[in-house]
């Protein structure tokens, strides 16, 4: 019998793989009916074991298991361009990206081994880890900066609920892909707003075009 | 859920902290339930083992693939014996089986039994691709299951291992499907295992791991009773040691010792101790023991003297050593050499004179080998290059078996894993000859 983690994990990379779509230009310039008929088509194509492995496997085993914070913000970015709404506004998405970006730049040489303090090891079941990580998650909530306390409140019940093979948080909150997109994202919304003060930052994805609209204007 | 301090329903904001507090709620819940930490149950194996000194050996593969490598054992409940180990055409290739064998002491030979993992195994139960599979490493959990712990790679070389193992509740007949340990926050790359699972008091199993990716480090993984990771310790940080070995000698002291992988002379073995069960160790140092970047095993006796096998040598792996320390690793004696062709003038050899010294060493090794040219043969497929022919005696794995015997297995030129079995009768006997000669 399959293995609830296998099918955690592999549901997220299912879900990776359904919303790199949306990076694609043709498929942007989709009306959104066609866009989530494509998505959901391409999810269950992903999902299905070809030979010996489903499509997500393969993914899976080059990146291992998406993070509840990219989980949550590729679910976000799929709604946002199939409903046209955007659930957050630019400076929430340049707080979090700051915030992962930072933490990553941090965490990721000390995890490493580039000395002998551990960071990694707090996310195993650490209450002062816990304790900070429920201080952080509470002020952002205070100042209404939502999404990032949800991206934190998820992540800590979904370790608590063993959603996947690791039993260590820091695999719930933060993943390699999701540090790279954040350090990007800042680099060029920074770029782009020393160079063009008033611009859109780069790194968004487009809103498609209404049902029924045809699209006249490029990402 | 719009804008800082926009519209902003009370009933988002509110449902907002709800999922904030139950999140929370679970996550404290969890860590108030954590395992707290434990001591180390050191082997306290009073017996000696038969009261007359023996020592005698034998090879556990027959040369049924071409290259075998990185042995390890366990101590079955009925007495016998099951080692593991990883072979296939070559190192890294995708016909690379975690193949196991049984010995019945006192009933000759070791007898070969349906490989413990494959790749196509593996992959299934992993859900993930597995391009190679590498170094077993076998204990016995508190709950009488052996775990068996072998290193899979989905992508690139050793440096994207991680480790994934299996349970078996029958003394390895059968196996639980496999299960992946999550140990590094960067995709899981470059975990292995190699040194000797221990048990701590409260049942929770201590796992010596090492990376080799970015960095060359060693760490100690504890698992609870179901196999899940609880905690996760730095032995070593930097670009020098892996393949850690934890040695406790009290509940309280323990030594690690590990394999020397920078290229700083002298190359010797890395050292780093613990008085608190683990709680800090002391900062990692280079000991008396040579070491040429190879992995090294050890027990200790219930009287405390450790003992070792390694190459105790600065380069090569033609040489094996076991030596003994009554000091907690501080200083060393040789007991004996179980393997030595260091001394072999005229090296590399060429392919006739190895063939010849080759065959005459398995006769030695194991006197029922029916055609000891045809295990020269085999080795000379894995140790003969362009320059010539070489030896290499490596990756021992030692216990301590209930009887108080200690068996020793290691790979034999790459193609053949060979068993040492001795009691400590023998062991006493080889250190009065011996005196004070070979001192560390």
């Amino acid at each position: 019998m399959i293995n609830i983690t296998n099918i955690t994990g592999l549901a997220g990379a299912t879900l990776a793989i359904t919303a790199s779509l949306l990076l694609v230009p043709p498929i942007r310039r989709l009306k959104r009916i066609h866009i989530g008929l494509l998505m959901s088509v391409t999810a269950i194509i992903v999902a299905v074991p070809i030979g010996a492995l489903p499509l997500a496997a393969y993914i899976r085993s080059c990146f291992g298991d998406l993070s509840i914070t990219t989980n949550v913000l590729l679910v976000m970015a799929i709604f946002s361009n199939l409903s046209g709404r955007r659930p957050v506004d630019e400076k929430q998405k340049f707080v979090i990206n700051g915030l992962i970006a930072v933490t990553a730049l941090v965490f990721y040489p000390l995890a490493l081994g580039i000395g002998p303090f551990d960071p990694y090891r707090l996310g195993y079941g650490s209450l002062g880890f816990l304790t900070g990580l429920f201080m952080l998650a509470l002020c952002f909530w205070a100042v209404r900066f939502y999404l990032i306390s949800i991206c934190i409140a998820l992540s800590v019940v979904t370790h608590a609920m063993a959603w996947y093979e690791s039993t260590n948080l820091w695999d719930y909150l933060l993943d390699p892909l999701v540090s790279v997109y954040a350090l990007v994202a800042v680099l060029t919304g920074g770029l782009r707003t020393t160079t063009h003060p008033s611009g859109q930052n780069s790194h968004e994805l487009p809103t498609p075009p209404q049902d029924g609209v045809e699209s006249t204007r490029c990402p | 859920m719009t804008e800082p301090g926009g519209a902003i329903s009370t009933r988002s904001r509110t449902l907002v902290l709800v999922i904030l507090l139950i999140g929370f709620g679970a996550g404290f819940v969890k860590s108030f339930d954590r395992t707290p930490a434990g001591f180390f149950q050191p082997r306290s194996i009073g017996k000696a083992g038969d009261g007359k000194p023996h020592f005698e050996t034998r090879f556990v593969s027959g040369g049924e693939t071409p290259q075998t490598h990185a042995p390890s054992l366990v101590e079955l409940t009925d007495g016998r014996f099951r080692a593991f180990w990883f072979a296939g055409s070559r190192e890294g290739a995708k016909d690379v089986e975690i193949h196991t064998a049984v010995f019945v002491p006192g009933r000759g030979g070791w007898h070969r039994e349906p490989s413990a993992a494959t790749r196509a195994s593996t992959q299934k139960s992993l859900l993930r691709y597995i391009r190679k599979l590498g170094n077993p490493v076998a204990g016995r959990a508190a709950n009488g299951q052996i775990w068996l712990f072998y290193v899979s790679v989905s992508v690139g070389g050793w440096g994207g291992s991680s480790v994934t193992m299996t349970t078996s509740t029958d003394d390895g007949k059968t196996w639980t499907p496999a299960r992946r340990l999550i140990t590094t926050p960067f995709f899981n790359l470059s975990t292995l295992v190699k040194g000797t699972p221990f048990l701590y008091d409260d049942g929770t199993l201590g796992l010596p791991v090492y990376h080799e990716m970015i960095g060359k480090f060693c760490e100690l993984l504890r698992l609870d009773k179901t196999g899940a990771i609880i905690d996760k310790q730095r032995l070593s940080s930097g670009k020098y040691s892996l393949q850690p070995v934890v040695l406790a000698q009290s509940n309280r002291k323990a030594i690690t010792l590990m394999r020397y992988a920078g290229g700083q002379s002298p190359k010797r073995v890395i050292r780093a101790s613990t008085d608190d069960a683990g709680q800090r160790w002391s900062h990692p140092e280079k000991s008396a023991l040579s070491n040429p970047d190879a992995a090294l095993s050890g027990v200790v006796l219930a009287d405390g003297r450790i003992l070792i096998v390694l190459n105790d040598i600065e380069s090569g792996r033609d040489q094996l050593s076991l030596v003994t320390s009554h000091d907690g690793g501080v200083t060393w004696k040789t007991v004996i050499k179980l393997e030595d062709q260091t001394g072999l003038p005229g090296q590399p050899l060429d392919r006739a004179r190895y063939l010849e010294t080759t065959g005459t060493l398995a006769r030695d090794s194991d006197a029922t080998v029916p055609n000891p040219a045809d295990y020269a043969r085999a080795a000379s497929v894995q140790m003969c290059r362009g320059a010539g022919c070489g030896f290499e005696f490596s990756y021992p794995y030692l216990i301590q078996a209930r009887n108080g015997e200690i068996h020793l297995v290691y790979t034999w030129n790459r193609s053949f894993i060979k068993h040492v079995q001795f009691n400590q009768a023998w062991l006493d006997q080889r250190l009065s000859e011996t005196g004070n000669d070979q001192h560390h």
